[in-house]
């Protein structure tokens, strides 16, 4: 592998010199993602509907007025816009650009047709026009097909591939969410946010802002004003969600930020799984996103919440692509529950987000599995929080990070341990990969403790797998590399597996990288 | 001088003080460069990311008044050390052969000043004869032991070497306070070719607020040892800065600490790698009490020139008892692919299975408690001469058989 020449290589412009003991397969994995290679960078030609540019208090109330919300969320997002004003925008990130204009964005647009569809058949084809060439099917006799559908041999189709149900959000707002029926039967509430708020209000009121709260950040903030849609996920006592939900971003109009609001409520003894993809078409100018989401899992529940993210990243010369600045977190409220973040992160010109988990409730489990792709010129400031406020809490923080291209990249994250947190433990290990040297890879983990019996751990090796499980693993039969890779993968690769998304592939290769030669 | 205090942003009562003593002084460029770099930040608070766990500002609200009792609660342990003493501040100090002071007119603003906001203060508000430049010609025979001002109620010095090309020069400093507010200067700029051996004890008492500044610049060819033992104060930050400007330089930065109740130590450092074929090392431990706080912020810079850098961190912390605290910031910043750096940090109690081991064996439990927290601060000093390593260790274990 090593004695590869890169002068094998076609002429190609953007051919760096690689260091000796990388693996030409990440470096291939990595290149397969510059932007020229971007493929869901086409945008759908359909008449859609905005609000005038701009934001005031009357776009606020426009839009509670486009979603027919009740009076009280109006109040909430009044609130919340009050508090916006007073608010400064963070500058404390890693990543340099331009000042963002709020005055020059749309906070609201939609496909004219109508904001949801009464059944799929009314849906524009146009839009699931574009979610199938995403790889989303949204006929549900298209999804038992499988993802690829008729292509598919009848025989897998009928065997066990699993369901998927799909929240599809256009832009502002939601366009269809599919086995709503089947998962109704379950007991599981799955909807749009917006009609949540209608059906639901009692539910939304509950546990809305209670994880992220209104002020939280300044964009956070902001999302609580003007957020457009989202999904809505309750999952009744005892209930394991019997497929996996997901929902997929597409922005499509020009000058349009996206402000989606996603709230899962996992209660006593629950399970859900819950899928999140992105994607954006070229555009040369710089669009925003600033999403929240809050998990909330009470006694015995257990959220898992993945996210492939693959935002239009600009150019190679950084121009265009998404701001990524989305405030993620659960809380662990009860006892025994369990929430894990997996995210595999290769889009956004600007990435700024930090998926947290509250581990509340006593003997709570948080996990932050993340692989994050930068090239180009894209910019990442991205990590994890964990607070550990229970007693026996356990936190496990898996990042990888490769950077490429002329971009650079910053793992951040929190491992807190409050003075009741009774015998807490941490396992850390980050890692990164520089390919090339026009790029940067950072780590700035912070660690407060206050507790003697807490263990807390934060290693930058590959080989510093706990020695006993490797040990294990070899006993097993596995070589050294295999072992490693399933220690420090296992989990996520069980969840790419089941992306509906065509980007499973690509997600898969990424997962298959080595980090042979990583810097730190 | 009103247009001075203009420069902070909002004034506390300590820092219109400090603009008052600045005012008082003979007005120099250096000076006023220094001062006005400091006045950017003002006292640091959390807010301000590099103090982010030593709330400098808070701990100094007004400056204290008169003198301190230099009478000290604990003397430098070095004080038993084989070493030629020069104690600064007290008129032109008498230097062995191979050194000696150079025109304190040669000492230029500090560098990158901004960023070291107290420093800044210190070297602005350092007096003549609290401020010295000396040169080190040839190997001196003896280490050196500098003893810093422990009367003063607020003192500020600066003390800049210049280390001249293939000379080997060694260090021993003693940060010691009874109280009051001090900010420390030291500067190192070692030649080509030159060793620095840097040993550092501080001791203080809890009503003190004491900030050491360190900067080393290291050349082609040379190599730095630092290592050193910290006990704290009501708020001591020891600081170093290294910068590899040379190729094939090395540092090893060790460092350890024990903080008792109602102490704070903050250790912070930053290694830049500007030239390829450096290393550094880095390795520091330490154990805290209940009521006691220690910080740990590691950085490690690595420009895109500075391919083949080999920089591994690592700090290991005990906490000895709940309610003691452990804030630690291991940061890499890299911008070369050629390069193995890595960081670990790893925080918890005492390996019950050795405590247990040892109690078998019929060691009281205190006892093995204080043996192996003491073993394993230890190791942070295991570079050090056997003579000064022990005159350490053995403070650390007095310090540790009186806590446990």
């Amino acid at each position: 592998m090593c004695d590869h020449d890169v002068s094998t290589h076609e002429k190609d412009e953007t051919e760096v010199k690689v260091k000796e003991g990388i693996d030409q397969g990440t470096v291939d994995a990595a290149r397969a993602l510059e932007s020229k290679n971007y493929s869901a960078g086409f945008s759908t030609e359909i008449e859609q509907e905005f609000a005038p540019k701009g934001l005031n208090e009357d776009i606020v109330r426009f839009i509670s007025e486009k979603k027919e919300e009740p009076e009280w969320m109006l109040e909430w997002r009044l609130k919340a816009f009050e508090r916006w004003k007073q608010m400064k925008e963070p500058d404390w990130a890693k990543v340099n650009y331009p000042k963002i204009d709020y005055q020059d964005i749309y906070y609201w647009a939609a496909p004219k047709t109508g904001a949801k569809y009464e059944s799929i058949d009314d849906v524009p084809e146009e839009i699931l026009e574009t979610y199938k060439k995403l790889g989303i099917p949204l006929r549900e006799a298209e999804v038992l097909l499988g993802v690829e559908g008729a292509a598919e041999s009848a025989a897998e189709a009928r065997t066990d591939k699993p369901k998927v149900a799909v929240d599809a959000v256009f832009d502002s707002v939601s366009v269809a969410t599919t086995f709503q029926k089947e998962l109704k039967e379950a007991g599981v509430i799955f909807m749009s946010i917006s009609e949540a708020v209608k059906e639901y209000p009692e539910l939304v009121k509950k546990y809305l802002g209670t994880v992220v709260p209104q002020s939280d950040n300044f964009f956070a903030t902001l999302n609580c004003a003007v957020f457009s849609d989202g999904t809505f996920v309750y999952v009744p006592k005892g209930v394991r969600c019997p497929m996996e939900l997901s929902t997929y971003f597409r922005m499509n109009a020009q000058g349009t930020g996206q402000f989606e609001r996603t709230l899962i409520v996992a209660d006593e003894g629950a399970y859900v799984s819950y899928l999140e993809g992105c994607t954006a078409p070229m555009r040369d100018e710089n669009q925003l996103h600033a999403a929240v989401v809050e998990l909330v899992a009470m006694d015995d529940a257990e959220i898992k919440y993945s996210t492939v993210q693959n935002w239009w990243p600009g150019d190679e010369n950084g121009k265009g692509g998404v701001y990524n600045f989305v405030t993620k977190r659960g809380d662990c409220r009860g006892a025994r529950s369990k929430i894990s973040w997996t995210q595999v992160e290769t889009g956004s010109a600007v990435t700024w987000k930090y998926p947290s988990c509250i581990l509340r409730g006593d003997d709570s489990v948080g996990e932050f599995y993340s692989i994050a792709v930068t090239n180009g010129r894209q910019q990442a400031d991205t990590g994890t929080k964990m607070l550990h406020l229970g007693k026996r809490t356990k936190s496990r923080i898996i990042s990888k990070g490769i950077s490429a291209g002329k971009s650079d990249q910053t793992y951040r994250g929190l491992v807190s341990v409050h003075k009741k947190a009774e015998s807490a433990r941490n396992f850390t290990q980050c890692d990164s990969l520089l390919i090339g040297d026009n790029c940067g890879a950072h780590t700035v983990p912070y660690v407060e403790t206050r507790r003697a019996d807490a263990q807390l751990e934060h290693e930058a090796t590959t080989t510093k797998l706990s020695e006993d499980q490797l040990f294990y693993a070899r006993q097993r039969g596995l070589d050294e590399e295999a072992a490693v890779a399933l220690l420090v993968n296992g989990f996520v690769r069980d969840v790419i597996q089941q992306l509906p998304m065509e980007f499973a592939v690509e997600a898969q290769s990424l997962l298959q990288v080595s980090l042979e030669g990583s810097v730190g | 001088m009103a247009a001075l205090k203009d420069l902070f942003p909002n004034p506390n009562a300590a820092e219109l003080e400090l603009a008052g003593l600045y005012a008082g002084l003979k007005a120099n460029p250096q000076r006023e460069r220094n001062f006005e770099a400091f006045a950017q930040t003002g006292l640091p608070h959390t807010r301000v990311e590099a103090w982010k766990y030593s709330d400098l500002r808070n701990a100094v609200q007004i400056l204290p008044e008169a003198g301190i009792e230099p009478e000290m609660t604990s003397a430098s342990a070095f004080a038993s050390a084989d070493a030629t003493v020069i104690e600064i501040g007290a008129g032109v100090p008498k230097l062995p052969k191979g050194m000696r002071v150079a025109s304190e007119e040669n000492l230029t603003a500090l560098g990158g000043a901004e960023d070291l906001p107290v420093a800044a203060l210190g070297a602005a508000l350092a007096r003549a004869g609290q401020s010295l430049l000396i040169e080190v010609t040839q190997s001196p025979e003896k280490p050196v032991h500098l003893v810093f001002d422990t009367a003063s109620a607020n003192a500020f010095q600066r003390v800049s070497f210049v280390v001249r090309k293939g000379v080997q020069f060694s260090v021993l400093e003693s940060h010691i306070r009874s109280g009051g507010f001090s900010s420390i200067v030291l500067e190192y700029s070692v030649e080509a070719g030159a060793s620095l051996e840097r040993f550092i004890y501080q001791k203080a008492d809890t009503s003190a607020v004491q900030v050491a500044t360190c900067i080393i610049h290291l050349a082609d060819d040379t190599s730095l040892s630092q290592a050193g033992i910290g006990f704290g104060a009501k708020l001591a930050r020891m600081e170093t800065q290294v910068y590899h400007h040379g190729e094939n330089a090395k540092a090893s930065i060790n460092g350890a600490y024990l903080v008792g109740d109602g102490y704070h130590l903050d250790q912070t450092s930053l290694v830049r790698h500007a030239q390829p074929y450096c290393e550094t090392e880095q390795l520091v431990k330490g154990a805290v009490m209940d009521g006691g706080r220690a910080v740990f912020q590691g950085k490690f810079f690595v420009a895109k020139k500075a391919q083949k850098t080999a920089a591994q961190m690592a700090h290991n912390a005990l906490i000895l008892e709940n309610g003691g605290e452990v804030n630690a910031k291991p940061e890499l910043e890299i911008y070369a692919d050629d390069v193995e750096c890595a960081h670990g940090n790893t925080v918890g109690a005492l390996d019950e299975t050795a405590l247990f081991y040892m109690r078998q064996r019929g060691i009281p439990e205190t006892q093995a408690r204080a043996l192996l927290t003491r073993a394993f601060i230890g190791e942070a000093l295991d570079d050090m001469p056997e003579a000064l390593g022990e005159i350490l260790m053995e403070e650390a274990g007095a310090w540790l058989t009186e806590r446990l």
